[in-house]
């Protein structure tokens, strides 16, 4: 490597000198605010942008304990314990710390944060701190704008939809007078697409809720099992008109498991309806629950037409549908598997899956025994 | 023999179409209906001609559906009323806001085949019936 040659004259002292002067400029021109502590947690240095964010002067806070004079709290308003925060954890942890919360201003006003927390290591050791913090107040009243859009824009198309929905039923039933074969065959498929929009309605709501991190977890003891059961049941009036034959398997010592119903039942209703719609009729499906080690595993094997390789990757994506499929099922809305993985992750737990064109698809749904963590909000609509 | 006349109901909804189907709908079933395009008119005819049940929306310009019910509430009459909320918002906040004001029930509109909705209404009466009868000193 070729070396830079350096003027004798050049001293250590001038060198620091540049290498601060470098540093110094660097903080000083970061788009986000940023301060740097010492191991101690003394603020050593804060930018132009924190300084604005938090409403201090530089003689306010350079030199000071950071943990005396920024408190924190979480989004729902409760005060962090000091072992909780960044700061604190990426000191002891050793490596970066991020998270959401809230700071307060000089005036003592609060305002959330979505912060990074760096230790700065030498020889091993943390010898102090750079964090960068983003003010996330536009961020999250778009948030919340958008729920609130998303919430009415769904009661004005149910509106609309259940005025389509009794018309047509009242004409159906014949109470305008009487309808020809043909007649009803076209009302028929009217009300069938109409009913499709208002599920559709319902379908978006949920996907609004779990983006904006509002849904409800609401765990109660529950037979996971019986719950599995149970949709199979409802399901089954469409399995026999397609000759869908299901095999059940369910470990019997599976103890009682503190889940949410109404999310354990989406997991079942969206998996078991994808293994429906997509294996043709005369197929089989296989359902078995059963207990692994400190979780419980769920598995639903199709033998339907399968993910092409090519887009499996993109299967819990959002609105995403495999071009196999698209061809042969209009129903569909992409949304299913993306609001399982959201329900199973939100509890701690794992989804995937396995396919083979024109073989069949298995998912497996693996969920903690230690069951589901309340969580206040709107149920899944 | 008295002669026993036709439970009142009293329809309050904006939307014009709605209001036509359910009240065609409510009179077929043997009901007498009568209706009120928001929540202003809603109060004076619910106060007025006290109907056996409200059938009451919630987004409804000028008065909406919840400030009905608050002013309801604080009729001596209307503090009684049976109330069903028949409405498209579906979040849980407007629900347990209903919850509070004691409405009978919620249904989200949409949900609702029409003739079903009639049967629950009639359900719902029967049963208030028989609970007035119940508590008829003898």
């Amino acid at each position: 490597m070729a070396k830079t040659k350096r003027d004798p004259r050049t001293t250590n002292t001038q060198l620091l000198a540049e290498e601060k002067a470098m540093s110094d400029a660097l903080f000083a021109s970061l788009g986000e605010a940023a301060l740097a502590t010492d191991r101690y947690g003394k603020i050593m240095r804060i930018n132009e942008a924190a300084l604005n964010l938090f409403g201090y002067t530089e003689d306010d806070i350079v030199g000071k304990k950071y943990l005396n004079v920024v408190s924190a709290y979480d989004l729902n308003g409760h005060e962090i314990d000091t072992l909780n925060r960044p700061i604190i954890r990426s000191l002891m942890e050793g490596k970066p710390v991020s998270g959401t919360l809230q700071y307060v201003k000089k005036n003592g006003s609060l305002f959330p944060v979505a912060v990074t927390v760096s230790p700065i290591v030498l020889d091993e050791k943390p010898v102090g701190t750079i964090q960068v913090i983003r003010d996330i107040t536009v961020e999250q009243q778009i948030n919340k704008a958008k729920t609130e859009f998303v919430s009415l824009a769904s009661h004005q198309l149910r509106t609309p939809l259940t005025a389509i929905r009794w018309y047509t039923e009242l004409l159906l039933k014949g109470t305008m007078g009487n309808l020809n074969d043909k007649q009803r065959t076209s009302l028929e498929q009217i009300l069938g697409v109409t009913l499709r929009l208002i599920g559709l309605v319902g379908v978006l709501l949920s996907t609004a809720r779990i983006e904006t991190g509002s849904l409800a977890v609401t765990p109660k003891p529950s037979n996971i099992c019986e719950l599995a059961h149970d949709v199979i049941d409802e399901l089954q009036p469409q399995m026999s008109q397609r000759k869908l034959k299901v095999h059940e398997d369910y470990d019997a010592s599976l103890p009682l498991i503190h889940l949410d119903p109404e999310l354990t039942r989406a997991i079942f209703q969206n998996l078991l309806t994808n293994a429906m719609k997509y294996t043709p009729d005369g197929g089989k499906i296989y359902v078995a629950v059963k207990r692994e080690r400190n979780y419980v595993l769920i598995r639903i094997r199709d033998t339907g037409y399968g993910v092409p390789k090519s887009q499996q990757r993109h299967i819990f994506t959002k609105l995403f549908r495999a071009d196999n499929v698209r061809r042969l099922d209009t129903d569909g809305t992409g949304l299913g598997l993306y609001i399982v993985k959201s329900i199973v992750q939100n509890a701690n737990g794992r989804v995937w899956f396995e396919s083979e064109e024109d073989k069949g698809t298995t998912f497996y749904v693996r969920l903690p025994l230690a069951g589901m963590t309340p969580k206040a909000g709107q149920k899944l609509s | 023999m008295t002669k026993r006349t036709a439970p009142l109901l009293l329809v309050v909804e904006d939307e014009a179409v709605l209001r036509r189907l359910l009240v065609m709908t409510l009179r077929a079933e043997g009901f007498t209906v009568i209706e009120a395009v928001d929540g202003a008119e809603g109060i004076t005819l619910a106060c007025k001609r006290r109907p056996n049940l409200i059938l009451l929306d919630i987004i409804m310009p000028e008065v909406n559906g919840m400030e009905m019910l608050q002013r309801l509430r604080k009729d001596p009459w209307g503090k009684k009323a049976d109330v069903i909320l028949l409405t498209n918002l579906g979040d849980d906040e407007s629900i347990k806001r209903a919850k509070d004001f004691g409405v009978t029930d919620y249904f989200i509109k949409s949900d609702w085949p029409l003739d079903e909705l009639a049967h629950e209404i009639k359900a719902k009466l029967k049963t208030k019936d028989a609970q007035q009868l119940e508590e008829m000193p003898l």
